[in-house]
């Protein structure tokens, strides 16, 4: 059984096809896996056993009664809990969402479903996807699957925990400013945040909509690319959804790297807080070099002020965002408000977390007339000049290198007494967030203490083909897959 | 009380959330992620004037057609697909 949960999504579908194994016997396997591992883990915030199984027997059914079905049939996966899912609890890991059952499907979880996806839950995050190591939960912590001391990171964190824990074969995340690639880094698997536009955002609860995209999270390079291609697209029900047509992922994987030219920031390896962090990524660099890369310096780096201007942002859209959380259009309604003022004020002070509410107190004053033009116009133009500064490297270079985050995973409580530490984690990963393009996070090695370092590849936009390209080859060199 | 002194008693109107509902450490966290911000300067003056932060939205823009169960539930506006603009607390 534990064979099974441990096995890549391409190795259970040449399975399930050759019918050496059935998606009931599969789905059991990761239901008891999770069974048995979730109460250490803290993964999932809501388990359907009953609805997998059902899926998965309808799936069987249609096996073997001779259908031909999509590579993802039958095979089991999970979805973080931001996602809409008709019928299903969908709580953002919020206490003001904690009964919000959706009366439709998001548009991600609709596509995997018409290719046979069997969900076996939801997963745990940061609250409204704020934070970066899902220690902000209202419900509980998800931990770290390579050493349960310490954070999984986030704010996808029950995402990449499910991968690494081996509960469930691989898991859809949220990336704003790095909620993909950051866990993925942390936990060992490959995340990937794709350009803004290549999937569809209808049914993806809104935190900050100029920077939200549904990103991937799985054991390896090839799965990632899988699953990418069957949720990428045009969707009418999303008016940012990109026409662009989506690239046969599958054909990248073993394409020929020699000559592409990769740029790195200039000293970024010095910009990391932990050594071990600035050696991997310096073997990386001459793996990469092995392969047949051609290493190019980008003298101005890619990150200036990019950390401020993404939160400022964030923050501004997000207080937007979050104001329809009133207690009368969603959420639990505070019980003994004398008005409809207090009773506002009184349902969002009880339903919102620390953290959510600094976000929005802090982007409210943001947008404020006296303070717009100081912060909110100025993270705009700092917003231009990054996307300027990634057309200009691109024009020197393939693709961008750069270590997924400064630090390995950290101890739980360690960054979250002072909240400006912890959104320094996020400093390599929001500047393809403000710049709109695609990034993934593949493992390059892993600290003295066991934990997972993360290499994050970023491409032009609507480029993500030659991400698993590179990414693809440096795996099957450098091994770091079955972290 | 200084221009950039938050007054949060008008932000907690502003935002419907009582600020003494929150952690505690309101002044602090103000006071940290406003220094932080404010480091943002050298390169915000030199930001070009007619910059474009135009997103990658479709010519053909489309809505969804919205069912009445959705609207009964008000689900449309929790998780649709539009991008909402940020608006100037002091424009509403």
């Amino acid at each position: 059984m534990n064979r099974l949960t441990s096995m890549t999504v391409s190795v259970l579908s040449a399975l399930l096809r050759a019918k050496e194994i059935s998606s009931v016997e599969l789905t059991n396997a990761f239901l008891h896996r999770i069974a048995s591992h979730d109460t250490e883990i803290g993964a999932y915030l809501t388990v359907c056993a009953e609805d997998a199984l059902r899926t998965a027997k309808q799936i069987d059914d249609r096996r073997m009664g001779g259908e031909v079905l999509p590579a993802l049939a039958g095979i089991p996966m999970a979805l973080k809990d931001n996602l809409c899912t008709k019928g299903i609890r969908t709580t953002c890991a919020s206490k003001i969402l904690s009964s919000y059952i959706p009366p439709y499907n998001a548009t991600v979880y609709e596509r995997l479903r018409q290719n046979g996806a069997v969900l076996l839950g939801k997963l745990n995050m940061d609250e409204f996807a704020m934070g970066s190591s899902t220690e902000n939960s209202a419900y509980h912590l998800t931990r770290n699957p390579h050493d349960t001391e310490y954070v999984p990171g986030g704010s996808s964190g029950g995402s990449a925990a499910a991968v690494a824990a081996n509960e469930a074969a691989y898991t859809l995340g949220t990336d704003t400013g790095g909620s993909v690639r950051l866990p993925a880094s942390f936990c060992g698997a490959v995340g990937i945040k794709p350009t803004y536009g290549r999937v569809s955002r209808y049914g993806l609860i809104a935190y900050a909509c100029s920077f939200d995209q549904i990103g991937v999270l799985t054991k390896d390079v090839r799965d990632n690319a899988l699953v990418l291609q069957a949720i990428a697209g045009k969707d009418e029900k999303d008016a940012t959804a990109s026409l662009a047509p989506v690239a046969d992922y599958g054909a990248e994987l073993g394409a020929e790297c020699c000559r592409l030219r990769i740029g790195v920031p200039k000293e970024i390896d010095l910009q990391c807080h932990s050594e071990e962090v600035g050696q991997a990524f310096q073997r990386a660099l001459f793996q990469l070099e092995q392969l047949g890369a051609q290493l190019v310096e980008l003298p101005n780096g890619i990150d200036q002020n990019a950390l401020q201007a993404y939160y400022i942002l964030v923050l501004a859209e997000a207080s937007c965002n979050l104001a329809r959380y009133d207690g009368v259009r969603y959420g639990d309604r505070a019980a003994h408000a004398e008005d409809l003022q207090s009773m506002y004020a009184q349902t969002r002070a009880e339903g919102f977390g620390d953290e959510v509410k600094r976000r929005i107190l802090l982007g409210t004053y943001l947008l404020e007339t006296s303070q717009k033009q100081r912060y909110y116009d100025k993270a705009l133009c700092v917003r231009q000049q990054i996307k300027q500064l990634f057309a200009d490297s691109f024009s020197v270079c393939d693709l961008i290198v750069t270590p997924t985050s400064p630090c390995t995973a950290y101890r739980f409580g360690e960054k979250n007494t002072d909240p400006l530490q912890m959104y320094h984690v996020d400093r390599f990963t929001v500047p393809a967030s403000l710049a709109n393009v695609p990034a993934l996070s593949v493992p390059c090695g892993v600290s003295a203490k066991g934990l997972p370092i993360g290499l994050q590849l970023i491409a032009p936009a609507f480029r993500e083909g030659l991400l698993y390209r590179i990414a693809y080859a440096y795996e099957q060199e450098c091994c770091h897959g079955d972290i | 009380m200084d221009e950039h002194t938050p007054d949060f008693d008008k932000l907690a109107k502003l935002a419907n959330i009582d600020p003494a509902n929150t952690d505690g450490r309101l002044s602090q966290y103000f006071d940290a992620m406003l220094r932080f911000f404010d480091g943002m300067d050298a390169v915000g003056r030199n930001a070009p004037e007619d910059f474009d932060v135009a997103l990658p939205m479709r010519e053909d823009t489309v809505r969804a057609e919205t069912t009445r169960e959705e609207l009964l539930c008000g689900a449309k506006t929790v998780a649709d697909g539009c991008i909402t603009v940020p608006l100037v607390m002091e424009d509403l």
